[in-house]
């Protein structure tokens, strides 16, 4: 900052300003009042000479009247003035009495005059004697009365007491003396009150002690004549010839006249103008003084304004990291600038300040969320180990909840043991601040939780690094694989059973060839003796055997199975009747069963349709422990294009299943087809999940409504059949009729017993029967027949032929070779897709491996009737 | 509770009494002018102070009619008394000029003049100083002693107005020239032969031997006044400033043209003026 622009200067300029105003001011003031107080004091002088003279001229009127009585009584001056009028106007004798009594008489004027008023003698000048006094008052005196008159003659004004000259009652002349208001008169008053005194009537000056005719000029003067005519003191000063001058009315006996009096002030003028260098002086120091101290004051003052500027620049450099440079102006300007600058730097500072704590919180509460709603267990230490962070999760594996575990050290709250020889592990912090980078520890380790729960989890630890790179703590994260473990177990043993159901299915397979021959013969066997053959009975044991050896086979085969259903047309009502009774006997639950009279058969794989229906009655009976009614209704339903339900447009039937046990929670409800869940302590999870899948390849849907502690009703709907169903008694009905075979058969089949028993079946009812071992001779066979003009009627094709052309391709090339020809798809793998959809593949017909004598009659028939 | 109430009960009375006090705190009203109606002024002002104790009004000796006018327009009072109207160089001041009377101006003559009616052109004579000797115009053998007016008096004005023959006059340089009615009043007292001249109103403190004389033998009376054969007459008025008048002045101005003014203005030979304004 430069100097010339302090601020020093114009409060100086206003100051130096202000206080020569008020020096000026006070100089004024303080001359005024001195000429205030002088002119007071010339106003008092002047009263007091106005009183002197008055009172000096009374005295004079009074002396006179006092000697002109005395006069009066003087026998030898009356007797002479009586005896005049006798004397032959002698004067002698009067006038040697009068000149006697006037040299002790000290006054201007004494006359006597005779009763007619004319002089005898005038003592002071003898030769107006004889003319006539014509004084006012005269002729009052010599009508016997004494007068004191103020009287005007061609010699100027005079004061006269005039008494008459009597004896008895006569009277003889007047006396008359007087005193003469001439200049020598104004000059002694002027000596007897130190000042120059005029007397003046309104003709003009008649008296003056100043004899230059100076005096003269003050008639003319406008206060003069206002003065006689208000009666009244009027006092001027004329400065430049150091005199006052004041005009006063006097009265001199009974005439007012003016008083001029000229008064010397040079004294007080000389007064005057030392007093005004003293005040001129003094307020010349007045002004220096107070520029200094008011400079002084100024600076000490400013200094601090400077220093707040700089620190406000200072404070401004230090938030903004900027370079703060303010220039010009005084220190207030400059004050007022860096302010600016520092208002506006705090401004934006806080600004960003608020926005950077905005998004800290935002950031924070985003992590805390994050933190809270991740699945993860987290928590974070210093680095003593002691918690300063623990999410929700974390709390909740651990066990100490609402914030309990803040502050505790880690090994407190987080006791894990080593899965296998539960020792307790080793401080997981201490290893990962020792170690100072991440640690996963891939082994899962027991979570020994406050309560005393035990879970499995994983964990990662890794170092907290502050801004220098030093380690400040440890953040652990952990999760609870206790359920994953659980489920990683499960998809074991499904893989495990996989592997058992492909074995048990290849066993199911050959089993079913050589049950397939056993009972083949068996029918056979049965069929060449008598019924009240000893051997027959025996058969017929055999054949029962190999009945319940056939369900072990099915019963593998579905333990095995996994694709799609073997559908047939079956009525729901007795499926549901059958399965659910068979389920539920023995147990306190009661079935109320309620079906339409009209209900649509279904085309349904039975066996898995049986196990929805068991599965869902054991989950409803599980729901009611202490027993209760589980509703199972059907119904037919048109589903429209419109529908909310993931279904295709057209009939169905829908099914219900409703209980009134525990229900479920909603939380549990979205979860119950997911495999592997289960609500149940030793629930596999896999019931209703096997449930969903059935109806779900049954091109159907499942779904569940249920409320805690009212129920629960699970609901699918399955298509309905276009076919009638045919009732078992019709099909019984069928089967009792004798079926007598004709024609030519050609059976291809890997194993060589099944095409002996099967030839031997088939030749029984009476076909003429050829065989193949594969497709490739079965093909090469029905070709060479046709052309020798004996073609097959039917074709019999094993749909597995190990290392040789099973019956599927078979089909297919018989087919192209002859497109009217007819097979029947004959396996021991009766969950083969071929199997359930054997016309799309080409089959007229299908049988399972073993099979009975009449079920090949049964199924050759109905194969033999169609048309290709 | 009570007592809490009473104080400003107390204070309020306590106020009221001392407003009471302040308006009825003694005031002053002085009327500084000419001495032409100074004694009946004065008259007035002691009968006023009669009736309101609490105040005063003083009327002070003469200061001249020019001297009231300059006092009240400076301000100095609130009301002045004036025997003329204004002068050119008065107007200045804008004054209000409320005339409360009429008076004559009559010529007197001392015990031994001798003389009852003089007429207009005798009158001139004797005060321009031809007439020296009352024996001249019909008096008895005695020198003719002058008394006059200075230059400026509101009942000279008034003559010269009235007066044709005193229109131009000199005065003989032997006439007394006096400033003030009262000098008038004891001069014509103590000098047997003079003559001069004065308002009817203040003759009336004269004593026996001053006699007014008839000028063309019409009597300075009141109902030649009223039926306006003496011609000789003059207003007296009070001068003031609006704005300044002061309760006390508009009270005095009431009462001097209330009846009891009017029955004083009359006693003492003077005619009321109907109140123009105030």
């Amino acid at each position: 900052m430069k100097i010339k622009k302090s601020i020093i200067y114009p409060i100086l300029g206003v100051l130096a300003l202000l206080v020569s105003l008020a020096t000026i001011f006070h100089y004024f003031a303080q001359l005024n009042l001195l000429q205030e107080t002088n002119k007071n004091k010339e106003e008092l002088r002047s009263r007091d000479i106005q009183f002197a003279i008055q009172t000096l001229i009374n005295k004079e009127t009074d002396k006179l009247s006092a000697l002109a009585k005395a006069l009066k009584e003087q026998d030898e001056l009356v007797w002479e003035i009586a005896y005049y009028p006798n004397s032959s106007n002698n004067i002698t004798y009067i006038k040697e009495v009068m000149d006697r009594i006037y040299k002790g008489l000290n006054v201007g004027i004494f006359i006597a005059t005779d009763k007619e008023g004319k002089i005898i003698y005038q003592a002071q000048d003898p030769e107006v004697r004889g003319s006539f006094a014509d004084y006012w008052g005269l002729v009052e005196v010599l009508d016997g009365q004494d007068m004191v008159v103020a009287e005007s003659s061609p010699a100027g004004w005079s004061i006269l007491s005039m008494v008459p000259a009597q004896r008895d009652a006569n009277l003889y002349g007047a006396i008359i003396i007087g005193t003469r208001i001439d200049d020598e008169f104004a000059g002694n008053i002027a000596a007897a009150t130190d000042v120059s005194v005029s007397f003046a009537s309104t003709v003009g000056i008649f008296a003056s002690s100043v004899q230059d005719g100076s005096s003269d000029k003050h008639i003319t003067n406008d206060a003069f004549i206002k003065s006689l005519a208000e009666e009244r003191k009027i006092l001027m000063e004329l400065k430049d010839e150091a005199r006052a001058v004041f005009y006063a009315p006097v009265r001199i006996v009974d005439d007012i006249f003016s008083l001029i009096v000229e008064m010397d002030i040079s004294e007080s003028q000389l007064l005057m103008a030392k007093y005004q260098r003293q005040i001129a002086i003094t307020s010349l120091y007045l002004l220096f003084f107070a520029l200094l101290v008011g400079g002084l004051l100024t600076l000490y003052h400013v200094r601090p304004l400077k220093k707040l500027a700089q620190q406000a620049e200072k404070v401004a450099h230090d938030l903004s990291g900027e370079e703060i440079s303010v220039v010009g102006g005084n220190e207030i300007q400059h004050l007022v600038r860096s302010f600016e600058v520092f208002v506006e730097t705090v401004e934006r500072y806080a600004r960003g300040r608020r926005q950077a704590e905005a998004a800290l919180v935002d950031e924070k509460e985003r992590l805390a969320v994050t933190l809270r709603s991740i699945g993860d267990a987290v928590i974070s230490t210093d680095n003593t180990g002691k918690i300063v962070l623990i999410n929700a999760m974390a709390e909740e594996l651990t066990g100490w909840k609402d914030g309990q575990a803040i502050g505790q050290p880690l090994v407190k709250v987080f006791v894990t043991l080593d899965e296998k020889t539960r020792v307790p592990s080793e401080d997981f912090v201490a290893k990962v601040l020792e170690a100072e980078k991440i640690i996963d520890k891939n082994r899962p380790t027991v979570l020994l939780s406050k309560d005393g729960d035990e879970r499995m989890i994983s964990e990662v630890g890794a170092p907290i690094r502050d801004d220098k790179n030093r380690v400040i703590g440890v953040v652990l994260v952990f999760s609870d694989i206790t359920e994953r473990l659980k489920v990683e177990g499960e998809l074991l043993k499904g893989k495990k059973l996989e592997s058992v159901g492909i074995l048990a299915g290849g066993i199911a397979h050959d089993f079913n060839n050589i049950l397939t021959a056993i009972m083949g013969n068996i029918s056979l066997a049965k069929n060449y003796i008598d019924e009240e053959n000893k051997a027959y009975k025996r058969l017929e044991e055999a054949d029962r055997a190999t009945v319940r050896a056939k369900d072990l086979t099915h019963k593998l085969l579905t333990f095995s199975k996994g694709g799609a259903p073997v559908k047939e047309t079956a009525s729901m009502e007795e499926l549901i009747r059958e399965s659910a009774g068979f389920i539920l006997s023995g147990t306190s639950v009661k079935t109320k069963f309620l079906f339409a009279h009209d209900l649509f058969a279904a085309d349904v794989d039975t066996g898995q349709i049986s196990q929805v229906i068991q599965n869902l009655c054991l989950n409803a009976s599980q729901a009611m422990p202490d027993g209760g009614l589980i509703l199972i209704s059907a119904e037919n339903e048109m589903i429209a294009d419109d529908t909310a339900l993931p279904l295709a447009p057209g009939k169905y039937l829908k099914v219900s299943f409703s209980d009134n046990g525990i229900g479920i929670s909603q939380k549990n409800v979205s979860r119950i087809f997911d495999p592997y869940f289960t609500t149940k302590q030793k629930g596999s999870g896999l019931g209703l999940a096997t449930v969903y899948s059935i109806i779900n390849n049954h091109d159907g849907f499942i779904a569940v409504e249920s409320e805690l502690e009212v129920g629960t009703t699970f609901t699918f709907y399955l298509p309905a059949s276009k076919k009638l169903h045919e009732s078992p008694a019709d099909m019984q009905f069928q089967h009792e009729e004798e079926f007598k075979g004709a024609g030519r058969i050609l059976i291809m089949d890997d194993e060589e017993i099944v095409r002996e028993v099967a030839g031997e079946m088939l030749g029984h009812i009476g076909f003429e029967v050829d065989f193949a071992r594969h497709g490739e001779e079965a093909l090469e066979k029905y070709i060479e027949a046709k052309h020798n003009g004996k073609p097959f009627d039917i074709v019999i094709m094993d749909l597995t032929v190990p290392g040789g052309m099973g019956g599927a391709d078979a089909i297919k090339k018989l087919l192209e070779i002859d497109p009217a020809a007819k097979a029947i798809v004959s396996s021991g793998y009766s969950n083969n897709p071929v199997m359930a959809s054997y016309r799309d593949f080409g089959f007229s017909g299908m049988v399972s491996k073993p099979f009975h004598l009449d079920e090949m009659a049964k199924t050759l028939e109905n194969a033999l009737k169609t048309v290709a | 509770m009570k007592i809490r109430r009473v104080h400003p009960i107390i204070f309020f009375v306590a106020g009221i009494i001392t407003l009471m006090n302040t308006s009825v705190l003694a005031e002053q009203l002085v009327i500084p002018g000419t001495g032409a109606n100074e004694v009946i002024l004065q008259e007035l002002a002691a009968a006023f102070n009669a009736e309101n104790p609490a105040h005063e009004v003083l009327v002070p000796p003469s200061v001249g009619s020019g001297g009231g006018i300059r006092l009240v327009g400076t301000g100095e009072n609130s009301l002045g008394r004036v025997a003329r109207s204004f002068k050119d160089d008065e107007l200045h001041y804008g004054l209000e000029h409320l005339p409360f009377a009429k008076d004559m101006v009559i010529f007197a003559v001392g015990p031994k003049v001798g003389i009852k009616n003089l007429s207009k052109q005798q009158l001139a004579d004797v005060f321009s100083g031809k007439v020296e000797n009352w024996q001249q115009v019909g008096g008895n053998d005695e020198r003719v002693r002058l008394l006059i007016r200075e230059e400026g008096d509101s009942s000279l004005l008034m003559i010269r107005q009235n007066l044709e023959s005193f229109k131009n006059i000199t005065f003989s340089d032997r006439a007394k020239v006096l400033f003030h009615d009262y000098e008038m009043v004891n001069a014509l007292n103590k000098y047997t032969t003079v003559i001069g001249w004065l308002t009817h109103s203040s003759l009336k403190e004269v004593t026996s031997s001053v006699s007014a004389i008839a000028i063309d033998n019409i009597d300075p009376s009141q109902e030649n006044v009223y039926d306006g054969t003496y011609f000789l007459t003059g207003e007296y008025s009070l001068v003031y400033k609006k704005e300044n008048l002061d309760r006390l002045a508009r009270e005095f101005l009431d009462f001097i043209f209330s009846k009891k003014g009017s029955r004083i203005l009359v006693r003492r030979g003077l005619i009321p003026a109907n109140r123009q304004q105030h």
